[in-house]
């Protein structure tokens, strides 16, 4: 009796999550950090939103499947010049962000250039041979009040 | 005793609170069917604005719903602010349609997609509440679901889409006109008179509407210089691009004038179109037909006559080829174009009151006299259908095929 109990729960869940199969969110989502700039986007987005991809300026805006190091990213946008590519990512404005793209862009990246010149602002700016990475934020008594601008990575050429 | 305890508890609960799953709508007759099902229930409606339900049982696939708004060809969902809603009626759309159009800050909502097909449009609006952003949605977030379903026609004008060929490459060829000091000049097609340039220093005639199939055309325009003694020369320049191809250059020619003569300028292209259209290829020689004024006055009386009567077959039946060579060679294959474009034929009968034709008119023959164009000697169109505050022109590129003795509308 207890078996066939066990057996019609059985089937119950299977049936219901058969029923239920969602869409893999997380198997869709795009980690920023693996673009490079030889990346070919339209493969790289494949699988994802047509409509979010804006193709004229190159931009994806469903945050749902854009993360930078873990980080939920709002909006990203590429750009292709005569010089290389160059990638604008807009981020939401919570200081974990930015506490947690610091600590990952430094330990993958090495140390930043800190420029400090005004009271209210930082710029961070970490460089390697194949890219360069910018990063703006405003201050508030010392402390992180928003990020100024988009992240900004640029790639070198070669 | 337990059993019979637990089957009078699930018919209790069933009656207490009868559920309406409105995912199960999927057509306007399902929505008629449930709003019948929920009258017999003694559903409460609030009619007093527009028609509204509240709560009562109603959700969708599970998801709880606070209240619906219909009218006779859609409905209007919104999500109750609880238990994450708004994340689960998205997720379930994207698994029921894919993922939709994207559109971020549409006021009053903070997120909107949508799906459209033939048979049904659906939009999606999310609300932050307590949520974050799309990536982090709150429990309390909600979501307004619009549902409506286009009008289905029978007639085949309506339904031209389905007989349409969606091209991967959709090439847009342009003639582009650059003029100095010329006062007029006018521009053929293989040739096909597309009109003429006057005052404006640049024009564009679009090429596509035209050409038949793939190979070489020409295009040739006759150009008279300014004849005034100005120290600035006459020159034209005629250019045929490739809108599809970043404006890519097919041909180009140009000319700085002399003297005062008429210049005739010939160019040569080639062209490669996916499609090939029978246009006016098989249409007899007009030029020596005795009868023409009378058959181009027949034809625009038929087509007078068809909107004054409300006749849709003689519509379609008069415009279905020259609409489908012209949506065909300009690419226009969407099915919405289809129903809205019988929808002002449709708009055109109800304001018609009578019609007119120009009487006293001058013939164009192109293409070796295969294609004629009327054009009246006083009036501005051929032909004009008006109604109590409203008019509306028509002028058609006729040809007559050869196994036929009357005009047909081709373009």
């Amino acid at each position: 009796m207890i078996r066939l109990k066990l057996f019609l729960i059985l089937i119950l869940l299977l049936a219901s999550t058969l029923g239920y199969a969602q869409i893999d969110y997380k198997a869709l989502v795009r980690n920023l950090e693996d673009v490079t700039k030889d990346t070919n986007l339209k493969e790289y987005f494949e699988g994802l939103s047509s409509s979010s991809m804006n193709k004229s300026e190159g931009e994806f805006k469903d945050e749902r499947f854009l993360r930078l190091y873990g980080v939920i990213v709002d909006d990203v946008e590429f750009e292709s010049s005569w010089s290389g590519r160059y990638i604008n990512i807009r981020l939401f404005n919570e200081e974990v962000d930015y506490k947690v793209l610091k600590e990952k862009f430094t330990s993958h990246l090495g140390t930043p250039v800190i420029n400090d010149r005004y009271e209210d602002e930082l710029e961070y700016t970490w460089s390697t041979q194949e890219k360069q990475i910018s990063m703006y934020i405003n201050l508030k008594d010392g402390k992180f009040l928003e990020f100024k601008e988009s992240l900004y990575i640029k790639f070198l050429e070669e | 005793m337990k059993i019979i305890i637990i089957l009078i508890l699930a018919v209790s609960l069933v009656s207490c609170s009868k559920e309406y799953d409105l995912s199960k709508v999927v057509s306007p007759e399902n929505l008629t069917a449930l709003l019948i099902e929920m009258k017999e229930d003694k559903v409460k409606i609030d009619s007093s604005y527009v028609n509204e339900i509240e709560g009562q049982g109603l959700h969708y696939k599970g998801i709880s719903v606070g209240k619906m708004t219909f009218s006779d060809n859609g409905l209007t969902i919104t999500t109750d602010t609880l238990n994450y809603s708004a994340k689960k009626l998205l997720e379930e759309l994207e698994k029921e349609n894919g993922f939709g159009l994207f559109e971020e800050d549409e006021y009053p909502s903070d997120f909107s997609f949508s799906w459209a097909n033939e048979k049904k449009n659906t939009k999606l609006e999310i609300n932050l509440v307590d949520g974050k952003n799309l990536a982090k949605l709150g429990a309390k977030d909600y979501a307004k679901l619009e549902i409506n379903y286009p009008k289905q026609y029978d007639i085949p004008l309506a339904n031209m889409h389905q007989k349409l060929t969606e091209f991967n490459s959709k090439p847009e060829y342009e003639l582009h006109i650059t003029k100095q000091n010329c006062i007029y000049y006018d521009v053929f097609l293989d040739g096909v008179n597309l009109g003429n340039g006057t005052y404006s220093d640049t024009k564009k005639f679009n090429l596509n509407l035209f050409l038949l199939n793939s190979g070489k055309h020409e295009v040739k325009i006759k150009a008279i210089p300014n004849g005034s003694n100005s120290t600035v020369p006459s020159y034209i320049k005629m250019l045929v691009i490739n809108k599809e191809d970043e404006d890519n250059i097919i041909a180009q020619k140009e000319f700085t004038f002399k003297n005062n003569q008429e210049q005739q300028l010939n160019l040569p292209f080639n062209c490669n179109i996916p499609y090939e259209l029978e246009g006016w290829k098989k249409g007899k020689d007009l030029r020596k037909d005795s009868l023409i004024k009378k058959k181009i006055t027949s034809l625009y009386e038929k087509v007078g006559r068809a909107v004054l009567a409300q006749d849709e077959q003689a519509i379609n039946d008069l415009f279905y080829t020259a609409d489908f060579e012209t949506r065909q060679s300009t690419y226009d294959t969407g099915y919405s174009n289809s129903s809205d474009y019988w929808e002002t034929w449709l708009k055109i009968f109800k304001s018609t009151f009578k019609y007119t034709i120009a009487q006293d008119f001058t013939i164009e023959y192109n293409s070796e006299g295969r294609l004629i164009y009327a054009s009246p000697k006083e009036k501005l169109n051929m032909l004009v259908v008006t109604g109590k505050g409203f008019s509306d022109s028509f002028d058609f590129y006729l040809y007559q095929p050869k196994n036929s003795n009357e005009l047909k509308i081709i373009r």
